[in-house]
């Protein structure tokens, strides 16, 4: 014992004397362009496990450092710097921008890699860089930055979802939107809002984005997977490209407040020409009817009616800070946003908690995420038709003679020289009496535990739950003229999705000598849940208590419906990535998946997903050093299949349901006998899609890295395709849901971003990128019939389609008669067929030849400006809003468009879907323009940053389209078949205008 | 214990604790029956055979098998009108007989007949094969849904000339059913209702509604009166094979009459009033075969039957809170050849002309409506959305090329108020639910069974051509029109083509008597002057059928 306490005091002694010959170091990190101060700088002595962070000054002080050692200093963004420690106690260190960011780090699913060493094609936005602007949304972050995504509003109401298209379409009927991946949680891109079947107007209004619960000021970065080499880890769900979303952690050093506000403005950028009322009776009575009935004399801008100049606001606060420890971050946000149409609104309450913990000496880290958010949308009824026509397509058509109040001051809906049928609506009665609210509560949640057993071997798990409830309340009071037979109308429904996902991955990351390995292996289960019900009261007493409010109150139970439905599906995966890196030259990366689903048919429960990509980092070649035109040139190559498994679910099963006409009535009391039906054709083969896809790319940076640019060249194959095609006669349904083999979606594009530096000096910088992506895309294979879709809406146009799926035609291809002559009557003439029929054409692209943006960045000492402008090309819309409003309307005293109004034609032409309404889409929009001003407050020693900042969205659009914006898409499906670039009476994008204010303390 | 060790431990029981819950895949199914569950339980037999049953309302309706029966004949159509009901030519395909394999309701009419026939096998499967000594009810409820399943390929057998079958207990649905063409499809199905019929219950026993002994000897009767149809040679726009048809039809007919349980109603249009229901079992009931209908809640049909809200004018509100469509109206041609024939009825007499019961509460009446409209309340003058009164006229034709009296100019199609609007099937005076019909439909009734029996004494063997006269006037009389007199067979058959029509307007008999009587073909449009050719007396399989048929065995039919 004795001897031990001696050995113990030797040992002690003799590290005091080899610690006596280190040295203490210490020193500031700057920015070498201007000079000031990097706080979170990492400073290691290399090759040991020594290191510090600079604080918030720049300062960093490190023990025991070996004459011989070398500092490394690193930090995201900076070329990283190494230092001779010598017999310096002073080290002042000045880091230089890494304009090609080849070190920075991007989320490639189940893990990150630094931007050199990938091999798939993926493109990372970070939110630092947009949410400057203040956008209220992920999508708006996105619209326009990343080459080979087309994001198409869906409209521009407060909360709209839009369509993602991630290198063009690849399914017919399956989800075309990508997969999310919040935090490590998978979220299917299911909308949240609850259906509505109360009729009138409100019928089939369009789905809010899912993912208006994320407040942008949260998001750290956002990745977005393209190819398959890099979506194949996600296997049966990485059909449509994968985008990451990863919100913000506290960072070791002090803490830090951050407050940012900012308020906006938003107006209609243009009204529709429709007549007034003078113009209106002057055309009735001349070019169309010769009658003057009708007349009430007012003259009324309905579109004024209904349109507002909209003010919104949003207030963010973040705490967040850590140790070496524990790191943290909370937020709040409270976001408003008012609609330009009246009464439209979105309210979001959002909080997020992000936290972290080491324990055990470091050997294990636990992390938790936890964002919750409720949400509140007021809509007007807006966005779908039918046959009377929704709040807008009333503004438009409404006869502008009609006054807007009656005697009495309340809307007029009729007197005793008109009176109103149920097909005519006042659109400010349809604001005034029609309330529809849905109020969104999500949570998302994650813990995660990795534990690092040695330092090349670590094994992680990740819990995550995401919840999501929506009630939505639709009252129509019985005020409206339309809704009388009913004596009023009250909807409540609900909607309650939640999943869960455990996943398991093990890591192992080893370095020999110049080679690098890692590999990745996981397991992960998850299952999803979703409820929907839905109750429906009427005939209402009085409309002074809110019908949801007591939605049993009705006189009769004869218009009452109650229904439910309830799903579940889940999914087991397991998946492993190896990557192998040789001299930091050549990088081959190899990915597999098997996942099986519950989805999926007896037959075919398992799907494997292999992808294989190899990256080859030419300018570390000595040749092509020596040209000295590259600073940095990579050629990737990636091939790599994967699936699409939103296919619905009971499709493989023999199951009935108890629907409504499957009820016996019998007996002179009507005695109702409930009975069952077959739900589906059961197809036990049923099982995803698969989509198979070759990308090449090329990284470069030439002129020292001021002109750094991307190129990408992919062709994607998705096949298996799943069709709703006609069932063997006698089936239990008439149509049967299956892959097809020998029906192919053909999608081919190339993508440049370039990004090149003008000027960069300290004073004064200016960068400007741009980005262009051209897609082709087209149907192969289809054996028998086409497939139509494309609904649209009107009067005597009732289940008309104006879109096709057709061999070697793009999806989505518009389909209908063509106009061969107006002859001097007036009256249109249709292309003939040979049986004297009118035939039937192919009418145009709903999909553009090429999307650009161009992005100007300046920098003049504390200011900054960011012009963003950006623009699709060659795409057609069908304008079923116009087709809504041509010349025959004068006929039953609704208002028209002028330019229709004014041509050739006449007004007994019969409503026809065709080439008339077929517009070109293309535009080139100042989608953004935002000046900032950061506010020098050096001397303030407890407040670090303030940024002031005015900005201006959607300032101007140059477009050839007619209708209020280009930027449209109904959400239309025929069939289940989607449709895609029509435009029917969609809620017009704003012309918006904000000032915002930023405080870091 | 060593630090690095307790980590393992934490890892791994991480591990444990994780993969095991996760395993299974089998799809759960959270809101559907499995047969399991339904065969299980004997208690579930009357909603086994519910489906099939209920199926049948999907048929009576505009855009299914009333509207194929119906609608492209000389009684009713829906004309384009400017802009209104123009639907990519929908409706103008049906009344021109211009329908393709893609129409909408060839496709419609047939998922429809084709889903149904595969509820009742659903049924059949479910109650099991026939057992000796079984419980009566297992024998009726299976002949019920066997019934049905005839009734179904009948009308496919009408429309399409085809109907497939399949085994009722497999439920492999890749393979190709037996598709059943020609006269052999004809004779297996008389067979199959003839296998049928003694198993079912009888009109004593039966609950209302439910199908009985009778309906299986009508539908034999309504097989064999147009087995000339099905089964015989094309020659001048007449099928011909024989009279043994229509006197085994004579058969079915006589045991229908002679069991007493039918009259004719004394008032006719009580027959289709809201609560005909009521007229069940009382003296003057003619419902053979009825299919309820109901407004209490949704039955899968809300907004489908409607026997007002797609004829009467946008501005007609009957007297309460429905909002109309303007479409269907009955073509001059009709009037002018059935009512307004030299000697066919007296109009100002006839009861099935016209009634205005309903008229001082909704503004309409029975029957058909024409000349100006009021409103029911304040009996003022209507107008149409252009402000000019709202006159019905007779006169009215699909595609025009007179000037528009009122705004001078030559319309292509009819303005709003053209056409004659029929009204059978009133509406409830204040309305439960505009979307629903609370009206029992009436599918086959007496008057059709004794008319049927008229044409069968003269076409038959028999040749009685005073027996035809004898019903024909039983039932004029009763519907307070002048008796008639024939000479000869041509002449009396000439005059139940026109009873019937006189009769059965717009009740869905109309194209198989259009057929029969050799009318079909000819222009029922005054300003077309085309005939039709003699393929259009049977309609296009829809491409979709002919495509999902494994093995192509299923054929497009002739001229299509």
């Amino acid at each position: 014992m004795k001897l031990k306490l001696l050995f113990t005091f030797f040992i002690v002694c003799a590290s005091y004397i080899l610690n006596a010959q280190q040295v203490v170091i210490s020193g500031t990190v700057t920015d070498a362009k201007d000079g000031t101060v990097l706080p979170g700088v990492t400073v290691i002595v290399d090759k040991t496990n020594q290191g510090t962070v600079t604080d918030v000054e720049g300062k960093f002080s490190i023990k025991q450092v070996n004459p011989d050692a070398t500092l490394v200093f690193s930090f995201l963004g900076y070329t990283t710097q190494k230092v001779t420690a010598g017999n310096k106690t002073v080290i002042d260190v000045s880091l230089q921008e890494d304009v090609m960011k080849l070190d920075e780090v991007v989320v490639t699913g189940y893990g990150t890699s630094k931007k050199k060493d990938l091999t798939g094609a993926l493109t990372s936005v970070k939110g630092d860089d947009i949410s400057k602007t203040g956008v209220s949304s992920p999508e708006q972050m996105l619209q326009g930055k990343v080459t080979g995504v087309l994001i198409t509003s869906n409209n521009g109401e407060p909360g709209a979802g839009s369509q993602i298209k991630i290198r063009g379409a690849s399914s017919i009927r399956a989800n075309q939107d990508p997969l999310y991946v919040i935090d490590g949680i998978l979220i299917d891109g299911q909308a949240t809002s609850p259906a509505n079947n109360s009729g009138n107007a409100l019928n089939g209004a369009p789905s809010t984005s899912p993912l208006t619960g994320i407040n942008p000021n949260d998001i750290e970065s956002i990745d977005i997977l393209k190819d398959a080499s890099a979506t194949a880890i996600y296997g049966s769900r990485g059909g449509n490209g994968v985008i990451i979303i990863t919100t913000k952690r506290g960072k070791e050093g002090a803490s830090e407040v951050n407050y940012s506000t900012s308020v906006s403005l938003a107006q209609l950028p243009k009204e529709l020409k429709v007549l007034s009322g003078p113009d209106w009776v002057k055309a009735r009575y001349d070019t169309v009817a010769k009658t003057t009935t009708n007349n009430l004399g007012a003259n009324t801008n309905w579109q004024d009616q209904i349109f507002r100049t909209a003010v919104s606001q949003d207030q963010n606060l973040s705490l967040s800070g850590g140790t070496t420890k524990t790191s943290y971050r909370v937020s709040l946000n409270y976001n408003d946003q008012q609609g330009i149409i009246k009464t439209s609104e979105l309210t979001r309450y959002a909080g997020n908690l992000n936290f972290s913990q080491k324990a055990l000496n470091d050997k294990i880290l636990f992390e938790t995420n936890l964002h919750a958010s409720q949400v509140i949308e007021s809509r007007p009824p807006v966005g779908a038709t039918g046959y009377q026509g929704d709040l807008l397509l009333n503004a438009l058509q409404t006869n502008p003679t009609f006054p807007v109040k009656d005697s009495l001051g309340n809307p007029f809906q009729g007197n005793s020289v008109y009176t109103f049928s149920s097909n005519d609506r006042n659109p400010v009665a349809m604001l005034d009496y029609t309330s529809d609210i849905t109020r969104t509560t999500s949570v998302l949640g994650g813990v995660s535990a990795i534990v690092n057993f040695t330092k090349d071997l670590s094994y992680k798990v990740n819990f995550g739950v995401s919840y999501t409830n929506a009630n939505r309340f639709i009252n129509q009071s019985q005020k409206l003229v339309y809704e009388a037979p009913t004596e009023g109308n009250g909807q409540i429904n609900n909607k309650e999705l939640y999943n869960y996902l455990i996943e398991h991955t093990l890591n192992y990351s080893k370095t020999f000598g110049s080679q690098s390995l890692n590999l990745l292996a996981g397991y992960s289960y998850q299952k999803y849940n979703e409820h929907n019900s839905e109750m429906t009261g009427a005939n209402y007493p009085t409309d002074q208590i809110l019908y949801t409010n007591v939605i049993g109150s009705g006189n009769t139970q004869a218009n009452w419906s109650i229904s439910s439905d309830a799903d579940v599906s889940a999914m087991q995966s397991y998946f492993g990535r190896g990557i192998y890196n040789l001299m930091e030259k050549y990088i081959i990366t190899a990915t597999l998946r098997a996942d099986g689903s519950t989805k999926f048919g007896v037959n075919k429960k398992y799907g494997y997903f292999p992808s294989f990509a190899a990256g080859w980092r030419m300018s570390e070649e000595d040749f092509i050093k020596n040209l000295n035109i590259f600073t940095n040139l990579k050629l990737r190559l990636g091939w790599g299949q994967v699936g699409n498994s939103d296919i619905g679910t009971n499709n493989s099963q023999y199951i009935y349901t108890a629907d409504a006409g499957s009820k016996a009535i019998i007996g002179t009391g009507k005695t109702v006998i409930s009975g069952f039906s077959v739900k589906k054709t059961p197809d036990p083969d049923i099982t995803w899609e698969t989509t198979t896809s070759t990308d090449v790319g090329l990284d470069f940076a030439i002129l020292k890295g001021k002109l750094s640019g991307t190129l990408d060249l992919f062709q994607k194959t998705t096949s298996n395709l799943l069709l709703e095609v006609p069932s063997a006669p006698l089936s239990p349904t008439a149509t049967i849901v299956r892959n097809i083999d020998s029906v192919k979606i053909l999608n081919s594009g190339l993508e440049l971003g370039l990004t090149g530096i003008i000027v960069s000096n300290k004073d004064f910088s200016w960068e400007i990128s741009g980005n262009i992506s051209f897609l082709s895309n087209k149907v192969t294979g289809l054996n028998t019939a086409v497939y139509p879709t494309g609904t649209v809406q009107g009067q005597g146009v009732t289940g008309t389609l104006v879109q096709i799926i057709a061999n070697n035609q793009p999806i989505n291809e518009f389909y209908g008669k063509r106009i061969d002559s107006i002859d001097k009557k007036g009256t249109i003439h249709f292309l003939k067929a040979k049986n004297k029929s009118d035939s039937l054409t192919y009418l145009g692209n709903p999909q553009p030849k090429f999307t650009y943006s161009i992005t100007n960045n300046f920098k003049f000492k504390n200011f900054d400006l960011n012009i963003f402008f950006n623009g699709v090309y060659g795409n057609k819309i069908f304008n079923n809003t116009a087709m809504l409003l041509d010349k025959q309307n004068l006929n039953q005293s609704k208002n028209a468009l002028s330019y229709f109004v004014n041509d050739n034609t006449n007004s007994t032409n019969a409503t026809n879907v065709s080439n008339r309404y077929i517009e070109d889409g293309s535009y080139f929009r100042l989608s953004n323009i935002t000046l900032g001003y950061n506010v020098n407050i050096k001397t303030n020693p407890w407040i670090k940053n303030v940024r002031i900042y005015v900005s201006g969205s959607n300032l101007f659009v140059i477009t050839p389209y007619k209708g209020y914006d280009p930027d449209v898409s109904s959400t239309e499906n025929y069939n289940g078949i989607n449709s895609f670039g029509i435009d029917i009476t969609n809620y017009p994008k704003a012309r918006t205008y904000a000032m915002g204010l930023n405080v870091t303390f | 214990m060593n630090k690095k060790y307790f980590i393992y431990l934490i890892g791994m029981m991480l591990i444990t604790f994780f993969i095991i819950p996760a395993c299974s895949l089998k799809e759960e199914i959270k809101d559907a029956y499995t047969p399991s569950v339904i065969q299980a339980d004997p208690n579930l037999l009357q909603n086994v055979v519910a489906a099939p049953l209920g199926q049948l309302r999907n048929l009576w309706w505009r855009q299914s098998v009333w509207g194929q029966e119906e609608c492209t004949t000389d009684e009713c159509f829906y004309p384009t009108r400017g802009t209104d009901w123009g639907d990519g030519g929908v409706w103008v395909q049906n009344y021109t007989l211009t329908w393709t394999p893609l129409s909408r309701d060839v496709i419609g009419t047939w998922n429809n007949l084709t889903t149904a026939i595969s509820s009742c096998n659903t049924a059949i499967a479910n109650i099991g094969l026939k057992k000796p000594n079984e419980l009566l009810e297992y024998t009726h409820y299976r002949s019920q849904a066997m019934f049905l399943r005839c009734l179904y390929e009948y009308y496919m057998l009408d429309l399409y000339r085809v109907y497939p079958s399949r085994d009722p207990f497999s439920t492999d649905f890749t393979s190709a059913p037996a598709i059943n063409t020609g006269a052999s499809a004809f004779y297996k199905l008389v067979a199959n209702v003839k296998a049928t019929v003694p198993d079912m219950i009888s009109r004593s026993n039966a609950q209302y509604g439910q199908p009985t002994m009778d309906a299986g000897n009508m539908l034999l009767a309504k097989l064999y009166l147009n087995e000339e149809v099905y089964t015989g040679n094309l020659n001048n726009g007449i099928f011909t094979k024989g009279v043994a048809g229509y006197d085994s039809a004579l058969i079915y007919l006589n045991l229908l009459i002679s069991s007493g349980n039918y009259g004719l109603a004394s008032n006719y249009f009580n027959m289709f009033s809201v609560d005909n229901y009521s007229n069940y079992k009382k003296p003057g009931d003619e419902g053979i075969l009825v299919c309820i209908f109901n407004d209490d809640q949704n039955y899968g049909v809300d907004d489908n039957v409607q026997w007002v809200k797609t004829t009467f004018h946008y501005n007609q509100n009957l007297g309460s809170t429905f909002a109309n469509w303007n479409g269907a109206c009955t073509p001059t041609c009709y009037l002018n050849n059935t009512w307004f024939a030299a000697g066919a009825t007296d109009t100002t007499k006839d009861m099935r002309w016209r009634d205005s019961s309903i008229y001082p509460a909704m503004g309409v009446v029975l029957g058909f409506n024409y000349g100006q409209q009021y409103d029911a309340k304040t009996h003022a003058i209507l107008k149409d959305r252009q402000k000019h009164n709202l006159v019905f006229t007779f006169d009215v034709a699909l595609y025009t090329t007179a000037k528009n009296p009122v705004t001078g100019y030559s319309d292509p199609t009819p303005t709003e108020i053209q056409g004659v609007r029929v009204l059978k099937y009133p509406p409830r005076v204040v309305p439960v639910n505009i979307a629903r019909c609370p009206n029992d439909f009436l599918i086959w009734r007496y008057a059709d069974a004794l008319l049927m029996k008229a044409e069968c004494l003269v076409r038959g063997t028999q040749k009685d051509v005073g027996g035809a006269v004898a019903l024909v006037n039983q039932i004029r009389t009763t519907r307070n029109a002048p008796i008639i007199s024939a000479s000869s067979v041509s002449d009396i058959l000439n005059k139940i083509y026109i009873e019937r029509g006189l009769e059965l307007y717009w009740e869905g008999h109309r194209r198989q008597d259009m057929i029969r009587f050799g009318t079909f073909l000819v222009s029922k449009d005054a300003d077309k002057n085309t005939t039709s050719p003699d393929w259009s007396m049977v309609m296009p399989i829809p491409l979709a059928a002919i495509t999902g048929t494994p093995g192509g065995v299923l054929k497009q039919n002739y001229g299509y």
